[in-house]
């Protein structure tokens, strides 16, 4: 960036004005930044956030009882192997597999849930509250369960998990309950025990079990009413 | 200094990136003596503005993956791959007084942007896939800074930026003397 050469009839060059106002935005903004703070913007902590297939050891929070949120955030236990990962293409080497038995909390109640095998067929659901596709996943579960009499055929349970206060739709209690879900929902714990334990990587994902406790299909992402029922049959054997 | 505060600190550096480029636009489109000139006078500081940009925004792209501990999505890894390379070749590219890394850094700017433009989009109307990625979902915002400014569009911002500035120092229609910051003053 050489000068040029002096002369009083050349213009003045407008450099150091541009750097100027240049660095005094930045100074400006960070001034801003700093003197009003983070305000209500609305961004994530994630001391707040639960990263399943991120987070690893058997750590768990507790969350003793329900308050009014219900809760977010539990004690899980898995017994067993969990499941391997759901395949993006070709076959699920999950299919014949015994499906490790779960324990935690009800997101609702904060009453102890059981997902074990107790000679019933059943069907796991694993939603997050803030995932727009388990927005729309739960009502579609929801009415065909409560209109449907193959229902019966079979015990349905769900995990809530990935939890995350700034993502919005929190608490899943809240939510769950909002949307007229009476299914028995386990409070997955921070680092998303019950979710691994079903070998899924999206949400919502669902796991079809036999009456002997083995896997018979896995599936994930939305599902219509008719595929939903689809699973509940394959679960059933019928 | 948390991370909301941080965010906000971006987001009005974004906005403030973003009103720059405008500006820089308009002076293409101004006719006259007056708007050259100063555009000229832009151009010979843009390569570093742009640079600055450039590491700005990696150093904001770093913050919140290394100290916010945001994992980047897949898109984001994508918008990385694009700005990274220019935090180290504008720089070098200034100090040098390359006037030719422009053919290389507004190609990658470009992509980068298009890249952004999908997130922003992607982040609006998530109903285009049928699930959430439980690692690093694209569909979410980690950031909205100032009830508005996401990560991709910090990105965007500074993309655009980048190429407004690379294209300050082209020539317009209107031809204008190369030697346009030695014009007398009237």
């Amino acid at each position: 960036m050489s000068s040029p050469a002096p002369s009083s009839k050349r213009r003045r060059s407008a450099v150091p004005g541009i750097v100027a106002i240049v660095v005094g935005l930045v100074v400006a903004a960070a001034a801003v930044a700093l003197l009003t703070g983070g305000g209500e913007d609305d961004t994530a902590s994630p001391t707040q956030t639960t990263r399943p297939t991120t987070a690893s050891g058997d750590g768990a929070v507790s969350t003793s009882g329900a308050s009014a949120g219900g809760v977010a955030v539990g004690t899980v236990r898995v017994v067993g192997a969990s499941l391997p990962a759901f395949p993006e293409s070709g076959a699920d080497r999950a299919k014949g597999l015994a499906f490790p038995e779960i324990r935690g909390q009800d997101v609702a109640s904060g009453l102890p849930v059981t997902i074990a095998n107790d000679g019933r067929p059943k069907i796991v659901m694993v939603v997050a509250h803030w995932c727009p596709h388990c927005q729309r996943e739960v009502p579609v579960v929801a009415d065909w369960l409560g209109r449907d009499p193959r229902a019966s055929l079979v015990d349905v349970y769900a995990i809530s998990t990935a939890v995350d206060r700034s993502r919005g739709n929190y608490p899943p209690a809240s939510w769950l309950t909002e949307e007229g879900w009476f299914v028995q929902t386990i409070a997955d714990d921070a680092t998303g025990s019950a979710f691994r334990a079903t070998g899924a990587s999206s949400f919502p994902s669902f796991v079809a079990i036999d009456a002997q406790g083995k896997v018979v299909a896995r599936a994930s992402g939305e599902l219509s009413a008719a595929r939903f029922a689809d699973l509940v049959v394959a679960a059933a054997g019928r | 200094m948390d991370v909301a505060t941080t965010s906000k600190f971006l987001a009005l550096l974004a906005i403030v990136a973003v009103g720059g480029s405008v500006a820089i636009t308009a002076l293409r489109l101004l006719p006259g003596p007056g708007p050259a000139t100063v555009r000229a006078d832009v151009a010979r500081v843009a390569p570093w503005l742009a640079a600055a940009v450039a590491v700005a925004a990696t150093a904001g792209s770093l913050y919140y993956s290394e100290i916010a501990g945001f994992v980047p999505c897949e898109l984001c890894w994508y918008q990385r791959i694009a700005m990274y390379p220019l935090a180290v070749v504008l720089p070098i590219a200034a100090v040098r007084g390359d006037r030719t890394v422009g053919r290389y850094a507004v190609p990658l700017a470009v992509l980068g942007a298009a890249v952004s433009v999908y997130h922003v989009q992607l982040q609006a109307f998530p109903d285009q896939s049928s699930s959430c990625d439980a690692a690093a979902p694209c569909t979410v915002r980690e950031v909205t800074a100032l009830g508005f400014v996401t990560i991709p569009m910090m990105a965007l911002a500074g993309f655009v930026t980048v190429v407004a500035l690379f294209l300050a120092g082209r020539p317009t229609r209107t031809a204008v003397p190369a030697t346009t910051s030695e014009v007398p003053v009237p």
